[in-house]
């Protein structure tokens, strides 16, 4: 048990780097919502009930 | 937008928290601010509002045609899928503390040794009620 309360408090908790969209790939996503709208007005109207 | 409690309204928050993330790698969202509106008796309602938003990593000027597009179909979208009576959503340019672009500020010298480059824009979703 204490070996078990040590290794917790040796374990290291990281945060995952954040991935930094290029201006041109945030760009082209920007201009690609169409492809996504569908699924984004699903994704809202499933509470709906 | 609205913090009611209703699916409908935390699954637009998420779906728009989803969508932001996506498409410019993040977001934030500010839960529970108080807000006011005037309603059709004439009485002011007091109600809590989220508010979510999102930076661009491209210039607000120079794609201005795409963001504002891009804003046209998140509030197309989000009609189709609340079917509220209105609903705004809006770009915002605005000015971060290390990137200026001087034709938006007044009084800003161009022969400031502030370096320049892009403005992030605030994306800004505002969602009412009427």
């Amino acid at each position: 048990m204490a070996k078990n309360l040590r290794d917790l408090k040796e374990a290291k908790i990281e945060r995952p780097p954040r991935l930094k969209l290029s201006a041109k790939e945030s760009l082209k996503r920007t201009q690609e919502f169409d492809k996504r709208k569908e699924q984004f007005i699903a994704a809202v109207r499933k509470g709906r009930s | 937008m609205p913090d009611l409690p209703h699916a409908r309204y935390q699954d637009l928050l998420t779906a728009l928290t989803s969508e932001f993330t996506h498409t410019f790698g993040g977001c934030t969202i500010i839960h529970g601010l108080a807000g006011s509106y005037l309603s059709s008796a004439g009485l002011a309602v007091r109600d809590r509002i989220n508010l979510i938003y999102t930076d661009t990593p491209y210039s607000f000027k120079d794609n201005f045609e795409i963001v504002s597009t891009y804003a046209h179909e998140l509030k197309t979208a989000s009609f189709a899928a609340l079917e509220e009576e209105a609903i705004l959503v809006a770009a915002i340019p605005s000015i971060t503390r290390h990137e200026v672009i001087p034709d938006l500020v007044e009084g800003f010298s161009r022969d400031s040794p502030r370096k320049y480059s892009s403005v992030l824009t605030h994306l800004a979703y505002l969602c009412f009620l009427r």
